[in-house]
């Protein structure tokens, strides 16, 4: 029963993550190619924005500074009560005066009314998380497990067949190739995986990035 | 006259003979050397982990013994312990290498959900040089995260944070280390290790967090 169990999860499983490949927001790109896997990772010159994960974390709490503050600067922004009541009821006019004949318009145009004082505070909070500048990578790692099982999958629990924990290194991760000696191109197999990749800016900022799949050949 | 001749004919026997000698042990020498020299083309030195017994709690947990979690609210969950020590053949840049690994596994017999495990090994990071590792993690396929640890030979966390003291569900430990969190994660997000005990915390599928509470023998 048990063994059925583990096999319905890993088969959806499969069906869910088979696909391979996660973008990130911030200019690095993952692609794991299943067959043998190996991880690619890209960037695009060192370009990137602050919306990626932060690297300082207190008691297990991350917090990116920048974002925290820039966020906290857009609270300016938001409208007082009356001067908000105020520029709903300009805008109302203004939609009956646009739409006099057209009740469809004239509705939706209430709608984007509501909205239409937080609109400043809007695009603040949005360019926190995507103001571009260049950063420089310092280091970076990383760190994978494996699971395996030839033929029919039973389970994948325990401690992993093959492990690589990474010790940091200067400049930047270009590709992960597992180390096992078993051959995944021509033999029928069935594994599963988790990957972990962080990069350390010379600002002090960094980006993690997660992931984890199984796949079955054969 | 005689004696002298005795005597340079026996120099001249001991000469040969040295010279011979001398010829087979250098053919020894250099057959020696090639075979050495094709052995190191072909396999890298096996990596040995004796460095890392400081960060493994191997007189603390036994095979086939039983390990006792609680949460905060009393609710227990019991994982039974299987140890493994193994050599593995791995390959880098086409070149092979052994490498001894020593592995814990905690499994619910009970459940397949998860399980936990602590494995300290090593890895070539290049045909010259290689590190060990100590790492813990929770295995499930459920929510697409499961929570690990990397520890370095000197105790530093590569992939992790350490806390010097730690309460975790109503119990404190000292020397813990962390797996970094994951937004969005609540369920199987946490694991926490100790090089004394062991895995001595994670959270369940509820996001409820265990902590050790006793390992029995």
């Amino acid at each position: 029963m048990k063994k059925v169990f583990s096999c319905l999860i890993l088969l959806a499983l499969w069906l869910k993550v088979a696909t391979g490949q996660f973008s990130c927001p911030n200019g690095i790109r993952l692609v794991v190619n299943e067959l043998d896997f190996q991880v690619n990772i890209e960037t695009e010159e060192f370009t990137f924005d602050l919306s990626c994960d932060p690297c300082s974390y207190e008691d297990g709490v991350a917090t990116c500074e920048a974002e925290r503050l820039c966020k906290e600067a857009c609270a300016d922004l938001i409208p007082e009560e009356a001067d908000y009541l105020q520029q709903v009821a300009q805008c109302e006019l203004d939609c009956a005066a646009d739409f006099p004949n057209d009740p469809n318009s004239y509705h939706h145009c209430l709608n984007y009314c509501n909205d239409l004082p937080y609109e400043d505070h809007n695009q603040c909070l949005q360019s926190c998380g995507s103001t571009e500048r260049v950063r420089t990578i310092a280091q970076s790692g990383y760190a994978y497990n494996f699971w395996w099982s030839h033929g029919f999958t039973t389970s994948m629990q325990g401690p992993p067949d093959e492990s690589f924990v990474s010790t940091p290194r200067s400049g930047f991760v270009g590709q992960i190739v597992h180390q096992s000696d078993q051959n995944f191109q021509n033999k029928s197999i069935s594994y599963c995986y988790q990957y972990e990749v962080f990069v350390e800016y010379q600002d002090g900022t960094c980006c993690r990035y997660v992931g984890q799949g199984c796949f079955q050949k054969g | 006259m005689l004696q002298v001749c005795r005597s340079r004919l026996f120099s001249k026997g001991l000469k040969i003979d040295f010279m011979k000698r001398t010829a087979v042990f250098l053919m020894v020498v250099v057959l020696f050397a090639c075979k050495k020299e094709d052995s190191n083309s072909n396999e890298l030195e096996r990596i040995q982990i004796d460095n890392l017994e400081s960060l493994l709690p191997k007189e603390q947990l036994i095979g086939g013994n039983s390990v006792v979690f609680t949460s905060s609210s009393g609710e227990e969950k019991t994982l039974t312990i299987e140890i493994k020590t193994e050599v593995k053949t791995q390959m880098i840049e086409g070149r092979k290498y052994e490498v001894e690994a020593f592995s814990i596994g905690y499994y619910d017999t009970s459940l397949d959900e998860y399980s936990l495990y602590l494995l300290g090994s090593g890895n070539y990071t290049d045909t010259r040089t290689y590190n060990l590792y100590v790492t813990a993690g929770l295995v499930q396929w459920i929510t697409g995260y499961s929570p690990f640890i990397g520890i370095a030979e000197d105790g530093i966390p590569t992939f992790g944070q350490f806390f010097p003291s730690k309460e975790i569900a109503g119990r404190t430990f000292k020397d813990v280390y962390m797996n970094l969190p994951a937004e969005g994660y609540e369920s199987y997000g946490q694991i926490y290790y100790s090089a004394e005990w062991g895995v001595i915390g994670f959270a369940d599928k509820d996001g409820v967090l265990f902590s050790l509470k006793e390992i029995m023998r």
